[in-house]
């Protein structure tokens, strides 16, 4: 395709990522570095009828200045962020490395959103693909008339919002809600069970929810490649006698690896952005993600932090940068490969 | 063919009724629930859910809709239901254009551009949402545009494309690219070839691509909370705000009605294509 027509043809999309994904990457570089001027503070004399106490002054904002300062990296220094004087005087004043790991870093909040989003994406990755591939083999063997209900059913965790998926399962996991109940019928030798009480089973819970709510779509991704599997090998297989676990273990599985290639990648890059579970489960104080970190500055927090947020934002990018490089890398070697 | 052993029957079918009761089990639970009173759904004895005691003993019968008139007619939940409706609609449509078009011409470029652009729209896929939005807020703030529901219109196109584009070129390179140079010689120029010729046979591609921008669009949550103001909030940041007031009375139940009512339309929508999903993707993506 020549050039010309090749723009045509890409301009729409390509404006589209331009002024809306990487203007906005500029955006936060630049509002990582340069912070607003602070609003004019000054005394602000209202009168009133002298039957509702007269004049009276106050110190009010005047003016809010155009333009921003420069800070270099103190954005990035501060303790919400990266908390170097803090990281220094923990690493001191420590009394073990476990110690300074667990009680220090991991009290700042950017670390410890950190520790929970990489459990949170390292931990859930591997059940969706493997609880994906079950459910895709068990409900291509079910019974013909069986399968169209079961993709439906099988699909409604993903489909639905994240927000309103994980407000459905956090109802049941209150006091006298049906989940509790039943994990404390389970954990019999506890007087009081509770999955929003402790931070690690906040985290399960979580993990919980994201295996949930990601593994349909490994399943729907694997079963469409199961349709394809080639039945004539299956059927060599068969015929050199090959039992069942075999044709899975040496025809089917080989033949999904790139799927699950793809659906890891997908599930890598959803899960680090986590954020909406952990607003509907109110897990804030026991689990934060990076997104949500973001949120807070960015939404929750009046006037908003734009600055704190921004910076927040580009490390986060630097994080997605090095979590994908090895794929970017292999692509681009395939692509070296190809175009040779 | 492949008859299974009686044994490996019972797992399959063991596992596939344990699967589907996870899967749709808190669904119907809270369908069920959202017509019952607070005291029922969110009370300390879960039994009171199927029996309705409280409902009964409240509204005298075993079903009320009071969550969903709290919901619809005091909560103005329909002016959330009209918003998304717009918001979803433009999205869906401006994506597919965009997309379509550019996933046609990278599935035809044979120069390294377009695997540049495939390698930074990867990237781009890879970003968390709310670290574009940290980009835009501040900006729009300045620029007196912040709170337009087209603004939250061209965010989640441009969101849409990377994922777009890549889906879309992998079905246009299961078309033969004979199918395009035939049409060129007989006289067409790209953009008829393109549309006559090539579009006729990728509506399976457009109807799978188009679900997911869907999706995508429908569940949006971050960038309508961030983005949009409350007069023209679309539904999943309506429910996110009447979690934040459950203290005032009944409105709980309001949220739990307006759940089930944001989910129905997804329940239709999946019942109707699910059959294109799947073979949309065996077709394409899973090729690709």
């Amino acid at each position: 395709m020549p050039h010309r027509t090749f723009l045509f043809f890409m301009l729409p999309s390509a404006m589209a990522m331009l002024l809306f994904i990487f203007v906005p990457i500029i955006s936060i570089i630049y509002q990582s570095f340069w912070q607003p001027l602070p609003p004019i503070m000054g005394e602000v004399e209202t009168c009133l009828s002298v039957l509702l106490g007269g004049c009276t002054t106050s110190i009010q904002v005047i003016e809010i200045p155009k333009g921003a300062e420069f800070v270099g990296f103190d954005m990035f220094k501060a303790r919400s962020l990266l908390a170097t004087d803090e990281l220094a005087a923990a690493w001191t004043d420590r009394s073990s490395l476990g110690d300074f790991f667990v009680n220090r870093v991991f009290n700042l909040p950017l670390y410890k959103a950190l520790a929970f989003t990489l459990f949170y994406t390292l931990v859930t990755t591997p059940f969706v693909i493997g609880l994906g591939l079950v459910v895709a083999l068990v409900v291509d063997n079910l019974w013909q008339p069986l399968k169209g209900p079961a993709i439906f059913a099988s699909l409604l965790p993903f489909i639905i919002p994240p927000l309103v998926g994980s407000l459905v399962l956090f109802w049941m996991t209150g006091q006298g809600g049906l989940l509790y109940d039943f994990l404390n019928w389970i954990v019999f030798w506890e007087d009081d069970f509770s999955l929003r009480a402790s931070a690690p089973m906040t985290w399960g819970l979580l993990a919980f929810y994201g295996v949930w709510h990601s593994a349909p779509f490994a399943f729907v991704v694997f079963y469409a490649g199961l349709q394809t599997v080639s039945r004539d090998q299956l059927e060599a297989a068969m015929i050199d006698g090959a039992p069942r676990f075999d044709r899975l273990r040496y025809v089917i599985i080989p033949h999904l690896v790139p799927l699950m290639t793809f659906v890891m990648l997908i599930t890598l890059m959803d899960a680090f952005r986590v954020l909406e579970p952990v607003i509907s489960f109110k897990a804030r104080a026991h689990a934060q993600s990076v997104s949500t970190l973001i949120y807070d500055q960015l939404v929750t927090q009046v006037p908003p932090l734009y600055g704190s947020a921004a910076a927040t934002s580009l490390l986060t990018l630097l994080m997605v940068g090095v979590l994908l490089s090895p794929v970017l890398v292999r692509t681009w070697r395939d692509f070296r490969i190809a175009a040779r | 063919m492949y008859k299974p052993t009686p044994l490996l029957t019972a797992v399959i079918y063991g596992f596939a009724a344990f699967w589907l009761l996870l899967a749709a089990f808190p669904f119907l639970l809270t369908i069920w629930g959202s017509f019952k009173t607070e005291l029922d759904f969110f009370g300390t004895d879960w039994t009171n859910v199927f029996t309705g005691r409280f409902t009964l003993e409240r509204e005298g019968s075993y079903f009320t809709g009071i969550g969903y008139f709290l919901a619809w007619i005091q909560e103005d939940f329909w002016r959330a239901a009209i918003n998304t409706i717009i918001i979803t609609f433009f999205t869906v449509v401006i994506s597919l254009t965009f997309g379509t078009l550019g996933g046609y011409a990278l599935a035809r470029s044979a120069y390294s551009y377009a695997f540049w652009i495939l390698l930074i729209a990867l990237v781009f896929r890879a970003l968390p949402h709310i670290v574009l939005v940290a980009g835009y807020k501040a900006p729009l703030f300045e620029l007196g545009i912040w709170g337009h529901t087209w603004i939250t219109v061209i965010v989640l196109v441009a969101i849409n494309q990377p994922f777009t584009i890549w889906m879309m070129r992998s079905f246009f390179m299961n078309i033969p690219k004979e199918l395009d140079e035939s049409a060129l010689i007989d006289g067409c120029n790209r953009l008829k070839a393109f549309w006559f010729v090539i579009m006729p046979v990728m509506w399976p591609g457009v109807i799978t691509t188009g679900l997911f921008s869907f999706l995508l669009a429908y569940n949006d949550f971050i960038v309508g909370a961030a983005l949009l103001s409350e007069q023209n909030s679309t539904m999943i940041p309506t429910i996110n705000s009447y979690l934040g007031t459950a203290q005032q009375d009944g409105i709980e139940m309001a949220a739990v009605a307006a759940v089930v009512s944001a989910t129905a339309p997804l329940f239709v929508l999946v019942m109707v294509f699910q059959r294109q999903i799947v073979s949309g993707l065996t077709a394409g993506a899973v090729k690709g």
